[in-house]
């Protein structure tokens, strides 16, 4: 039986959330911006804060349909920040323009789609989550109206249309075997191991499209291009890191002998690579990020894959979310400051040295160098494969980070680069200032703070 | 029982006979107003089953709501049917296949020994004081009161970005407002303007 006055309380992040966006709609209704995005920063902060006493529990709600564990309130804890400094990008670059005050509340309800993904412990939820965080997701695409962005969001909804008909699909096969939505009921031993593997084909469609993992991730690049540059920048990280975050609460139930790691390894080998190759023939930075994140997704799977093997899978999943988060949200940032194009960057480092001294600090973490915050995120999830018996997966992984310096040099290069005209150098709003900054002290911060962890590897 | 297998073979009766009208009549009004009946009388037959509330939301939604909007965009649209319906002959060798094997299909899963009407036991009758609006109510805002919610926000969420999307000021379209429009004076729009008369004459 289940009891609401025990329920309730453990969703109060999720309901403050609701609130966020339902407040700045109701401050758009009356034309005030601004007081709309006061109200959904000051109540994803209260979210976040409300978070902080949920760590300790390991439990589930509503019949156990929703889970209230560590992945599920550390997913709080990463995106509901992240939401704000996108909030604050999206100011930057939206302010004045027409409805603006809707695209703080489509911000709220689309991260609460993406905490859904995270702490879903039921196949409804997985569907509900995918459609919640897609469908505030076009409308965020498509917000300038222009060609450009209406083209980008026909591709990403046909997309996702399909890979969620394709999912849905899957799951209804998980439904009859297991005769219950539950995914804990997929460790019931003597399900049939067809049925079971359909329905992960199904999910890692659904769930690969929402985090852009290859072969699903062709409408991301195109998707963010067309996109305003704080929508991108979100979109790179929110719905992403809430996909990934599923996949993992998926993988913990299901039985060991299903072949479902393999499967996943696979995936994880042809994203990174993917990604990466893609990435080093791109000349417009925001195609190259947006490659460099779906690279960077298949990173994510190989703690994915150890999940159940190592008990590292979980720590080094929630580290490389929160460092990802930090260091994607600050070098879009720093796009969003200084232009889209690898010319844009010419010269920037010179004219401004803190800020191409920030990007290049971003840059490197995103390679995974210590001791920032991307290399022990990427270390624990070495760590973690390899703990897995997945060594090879680890091995082609370094290869990938040796092959992605080329990919993230480029810019580094370009930055002290002699820039070829007048140093036409835009100067950044206090907003774009403050996130980068913010993004940074994340950076150093989860790097350093996190160097004990890595005791128990070394 | 005897009064209620009457009851049911009436209404299957009158269900068969609309469905088929909606895919044989030629005015594409009366296919849709066939199409309410078959509605209709598919929630007569839910009521026997004893599935009261779905069977008022299937008028209340379908009939009331959907099958209204149909007939308007029908009526506005104004198709002409005729040329839709040529090329029967010419699509029969592919209708037909399909056909038969969806009829395969349904004898396979009547027939079969774990589907057929003996391996499905009645449900036991319930009283008269048995209400399934209050049963469906107690799930739904207990158990799954949280997907139900979540997908009431996805419904928000759909008409916000619908509305996000389209309705936009324009620059150049034409508009009055009101609070301007009563608040005139005199001074913004009579101009007295003192003239010298013409003495020339």
């Amino acid at each position: 039986m289940i009891t609401m006055a025990r329920d309730l309380p453990l969703l109060w992040p999720e309901i403050l959330v609701l609130l966020a966006g339902a407040g700045a709609l109701a401050c758009e209704m009356l034309r005030l911006p601004r007081t709309a995005l006061a109200v959904a920063t000051a109540l994803l902060l209260a979210a976040t804060a409300l978070s902080l006493p949920l760590l300790s529990l390991d439990t589930t709600v509503f019949g156990g349909t929703f889970r209230v564990d560590a992945l599920s309130v550390w997913a709080k804890l990463i995106l509901l920040p992240a939401t704000v400094l996108a909030l604050l990008l999206a100011r930057a670059e939206l302010a004045g323009s027409d409805r603006e005050g809707t695209v703080y509340a489509l911000l709220c309800f689309t991260s609460f789609g993406a905490l859904v993904l995270a702490g879903s412990g039921d196949t409804m939820f997985l569907v509900l989550g995918v459609l919640l965080s897609g469908l505030g997701a076009f409308a965020l695409v498509a917000y300038p109206r222009d060609d450009a962005a209406t083209e980008a969001a026909m591709k990403f909804f046909v997309f996702a249309s399909v890979a969620g008909a394709v999912m849905v699909f899957g799951l209804s096969y998980w439904f009859g075997a297991t005769g219950t939505t539950l995914l804990d009921d997929l460790a019931t031993p003597g399900l049939p191991p067809a049925a079971i593997a359909i329905g992960l084909a199904g999910m890692i469609v659904g769930l690969g499209y929402k985090a852009s993992l290859a072969p699903f991730h062709f409408w991301a690049p195109d998707a963010y291009e067309g996109a305003p540059v704080s929508v991108a920048a979100y979109l790179s990280v929110v719905p992403k890191i809430g996909a990934l975050f599923a996949l993992a609460q998926v993988a913990r139930d299901l039985p060991p002998g299903s072949g479902w790691s393999g499967a996943v390894a696979a995936v994880a080998v042809l994203t990174m690579t993917w990604g990466y190759l893609a990435a080093l023939v791109q000349d417009n930075l925001v195609r190259l990020l947006a490659y460099s994140s779906i690279a960077q997704a298949g990173y994510f799977l190989l703690g994915i894959v150890a999940v159940g093997a190592s008990p590292l899978a979980l720590l080094s999943l929630v580290l490389f979310g929160a460092a990802y988060a930090a260091m994607n949200l600050g070098a879009f940032a720093i796009i969003q400051r200084s232009g889209r194009t690898l010319e844009s960057f010419a010269g920037l480092g010179r004219a401004r040295p803190a800020v191409g001294v920030a990007m290049v600090l971003f840059l490197l973490s995103l390679t995974g160098i210590p001791p920032l915050a991307g290399f022990v995120g990427k270390l624990l999830l070495f760590g973690a494969a390899i703990d897995a018996n997945h060594t090879w997966l680890a091995v082609i992984a370094i290869v990938n980070s040796v092959l992605s310096l080329a990919v993230y040099l480029r810019i580094v290069v370009a930055l002290y680069r002699q820039p070829a005209g007048a140093p036409g150098v835009p100067a950044g709003g206090a907003l774009v200032t403050l996130v980068w900054v913010a993004a940074l002290a994340a950076t150093l911060l989860i790097g350093l703070a996190a160097q004990p962890l890595l005791a128990p590897l070394v | 029982m005897a009064f209620e297998k009457l009851v049911f073979y009436i209404l299957a009766a009158i269900l068969v006979y609309a469905a088929t009208r909606v895919i044989t009549v030629r005015n594409p009004v009366h296919a849709v107003l066939h199409l309410v009946l078959a509605f209709f009388t598919c929630s007569g037959l839910w009521l026997l089953l004893e599935a009261e509330f779905l069977a008022i939301t299937l008028v209340l939604v379908y009939v009331g709501a959907v099958m209204v909007l149909f007939l308007f965009v029908v009526m506005m649209l104004d198709i002409n049917l005729a040329p839709m319906k040529e090329g029967f002959v010419r699509y029969l060798p592919v209708g037909l296949p399909v056909a038969l094997l969806m009829l395969l299909e349904m004898y396979l899963v009547v027939r079969a020994k774990y589907f057929g009407v003996e391996q499905m036991p009645l449900p036991p009758r319930h009283g008269a004081d048995y209400s399934n609006t209050a049963e469906l109510g107690g799930v739904l805002y207990t158990d799954y009161v949280y997907p139900f919610e979540i997908a009431a926000v996805i419904l928000l969420v759909a008409i916000v970005a619908a509305i996000a999307l389209t309705m936009r000021r324009r620059p150049d379209s034409k508009y009055q407002n009101p609070a301007q429009q009563i608040s005139v004076r005199r001074q913004d729009r009579v101009r007295l303007v003192r003239m010298e008369a013409d003495k020339n004459e």
